[in-house]
């Protein structure tokens, strides 16, 4: 049995005073255990980007207790909030959010200019491993404005795996994709959930979250279904995709 | 972050806008250029005018007609241009006789100057007349070339005789000797009894090597018409007994004059220690004008950065926010855009140093006394601009740093 990762315990989310309070999320209970894909699915206003920020120490839940890797964080300091995301989160955005005018291998770096005690030197070579594991050695020196939308999404997945994270969040990785180059995002996502990475994906296309083996269904801030999927495999997937 | 490292990255971050970045500085070069050019130039300046005021001696205290308000340090009256005709020969004689004034040394005489024009060897020469005695021309530190001046016998009598400025002689008779020669000035013939050496001028902009110098009673008769003085210089035995002989002087004056109330005295009596007091505080005052505009020009630059980093802030809302998702702590995002601002303003505060000093050194050239750079012209510009950079730059950072990630990472 594997270890939990996360585990949320009546999680509430609100927004808002006395009458005019909004729940964002409403008692979530989850687990999500090491080396788990997992699919957030459901509809706009749902509850999913707010849950994917507490996951990702970027926000702060009202009620309820979030633990990390048995660590209980939902009441850390800013500051200790900013090491645990720094030290145990891999971050994708569906806009790559990298930066302009800034070599792929120094966007890979970005993370690890903010861990003290790490030398230029050794970060440099941190970076250059990461970005071979998504296949950019080639293009370690080009800017983003020289990469298609794909590569520059696997930059920003060399990126969180530089950090070497224990959970990898991605927030709509695909949604500013073509298919061809969803289809390659997913296939590294799903290679590096084989390797034995812990990766959590906020999605509302039901194509992707098949790659996941377990998809949660969110509905008004709650958990509406938890499924098991089993072991379908993607590459089926990707052929009925194909032209 | 390596301290290296956040250098070179908002170094980057400044060169991507380098004509915004150039703009954003004008108002701190000028501003420091400003304050490089006064504090360099400020000491040159006082070292000059010192040099020049003490040359005439410390122990010399002159007497001009009219009084004059705020004591020691406000103008008299002739020297605001008004004509004042209390002064005469005969007060100066009673100071010159030291059962007045036992510390008396010698006194000498000036008259209203007056204009001529006399021919050179290569054309019209404008003269400035001036009617002295004997004494005037060591009391001002004047030495003769040639010939000896006049006497006091010229002086009682009247005499037609003149001594010539340098520039004055060269130009009527070159290298050949003039004492000796005559020249016409107005309407009478002077014989040339002496010439100064040459060199002298009034801050560089009067040349007294243009001057012609009668005997004071000579000019009051032949060409003013008066019998009214401009001044009298005294030099005293020593500078100690310098407020002593003020104080005979004033109460001779007061006497022969039928005053009784200071207020109503129709004389000023001004000591080389006044003079520099005066140059002091008109030097001072010149240093706080100068001074008020750089600081506005450096308080004008600075709000410059500041508005440009906050647009700065702005525009890379969705880098912070990535930052911060990324690890980077309240401090970090604080740091970066200080450590911008600081440089922005570290390079505005360079360009304008060398503007200043270049300003400086310009018109040291130009005003002829010597370039000089202080420790002080150095530090203070520099501890300026990154006291600015700071000052100007932490609310834009401090902007920064409280940005929420969430927000920012979704900010378009």
């Amino acid at each position: 049995m594997a270890a939990a990762i996360i585990q949320l315990k009546d999680l509430t989310k609100s927004y808002g005073k006395g009458l005019a309070e909004t729940r964002a999320l409403e008692g979530v209970n989850l687990t999500v255990n090491s080396g788990e894909f997992v699919a957030i699915m459901g509809p706009s206003g749902s509850g999913k980007s707010t849950l994917l920020h507490i996951l990702g120490l970027l926000d702060k839940p009202s009620l309820g207790q979030y633990f990390l890797d048995g660590r209980r964080v939902d009441h850390l300091s800013e500051n200790q909030l900013s090491d645990l995301r720094n030290q145990k989160m891999g971050f994708m955005f569906q806009a790559f959010n990298l930066l302009p005018r800034t070599s792929a291998l120094e966007n890979v770096e970005l993370p690890l200019v903010y861990r003290s005690g790490l030398r230029g030197a050794k970060r440099r070579q941190l970076a250059e491993l990461a970005l071979a594991q998504v296949g950019l050695s080639q293009r370690s020196n080009n800017l983003p404005n020289q990469l298609s939308g794909g590569e520059q999404q696997r930059v920003a997945i060399a990126r969180a795996l530089v950090v070497n994270p224990q959970v990898i969040l991605a927030d709509e990785p695909t949604g500013n994709l073509d298919t061809k180059n969803s289809i390659e995002i997913m296939e590294v996502l799903s290679r590096l959930h084989r390797e034995g990475r812990t990766i959590i994906l906020v999605t509302h296309e039901k194509d992707l979250a098949a790659y996941a083996g377990r998809v949660i269904q969110l509905r008004d801030g709650r958990v509406e279904s938890d499924i098991y999927q089993g072991n379908q495999h993607p590459l089926t997937l990707a052929a009925t995709w194909a032209p | 972050m390596g301290t290296l490292g956040s250098i070179k990255l908002a170094l980057n971050a400044l060169w991507v806008n380098k004509a915004r970045s150039l703009l954003t500085l004008l108002g701190i070069v000028i501003g420091i250029s400003a304050v490089v050019t006064i504090i360099a130039s400020g000491e040159g300046v006082q070292q000059f005018v010192l040099g020049q005021i003490q040359s005439f001696g410390t122990n010399v205290m002159a007497i001009v007609p009219g009084g004059s308000e705020g004591e020691r340090i406000g103008p008299p009256a002739a020297v605001m241009g008004v004509t004042v005709t209390t002064l005469t020969i005969e007060d100066a004689q009673a100071i010159a006789n030291p059962r007045n004034v036992p510390d008396v040394v010698e006194v000498g005489m000036a008259s209203d100057a007056s204009q001529a024009v006399v021919t050179g060897r290569e054309g019209d020469i404008f003269v400035t007349i001036y009617g002295v005695s004997p004494a005037y021309f060591s009391l001002s530190s004047m030495d003769f070339a040639e010939g000896s001046g006049f006497s006091e016998d010229d002086v009682k009598i009247a005499n037609k005789v003149v001594v010539l400025g340098s520039t004055l002689k060269e130009k009527m008779f070159g290298d050949e000797p003039a004492v000796g020669q005559r020249i016409k000035l107005r309407n009478y013939r002077y014989r040339i009894v002496g010439v100064l050496e040459s060199g002298g001028s009034i801050f560089g902009i009067i040349d007294l090597g243009k001057f012609a110098y009668i005997p004071v009673t000579t000019a009051q008769q032949l060409i003013l018409g008066v019998n009214h003085l401009s001044e009298i210089m005294v030099r005293v035995t020593s500078e100690d007994r310098i407020e002593a002989a003020r104080a005979d002087v004033q109460n001779l004056l007061r006497e022969r004059h039928d005053t009784t109330d200071p207020k109503n005295d129709d004389f000023t009596i001004r000591t080389i220690k006044d003079a520099l007091q005066m140059i002091q505080l008109v030097m001072g005052a010149l240093t706080l004008f100068l001074a008020a505009i750089a600081a506005i020009s450096l308080l004008v630059g600075g709000i410059g950065i500041m508005n440009i980093m906050l647009v700065s802030v702005t525009e890379r809302t969705r880098e912070i926010g990535l930052r911060k998702a990324l690890g980077a702590r309240r401090r970090d995002i604080l740091g970066q855009f200080l450590l911008e601002a600081i440089l922005l303003t570290l390079i505005g505060g360079l360009l304008g140093f060398v503007l200043g000093i270049s300003g400086a050194f310009a018109t040291a050239q130009a005003g002829g006394w010597a370039f000089h750079l202080s420790v002080a012209a150095i530090v203070l510009p520099l501890a300026m601009t990154v006291f600015f950079g700071v000052v100007f730059g932490i609310y834009p950072a401090i902007r920064a740093s409280r940005l929420d990630p969430i927000v920012a990472l979704r900010y378009e």
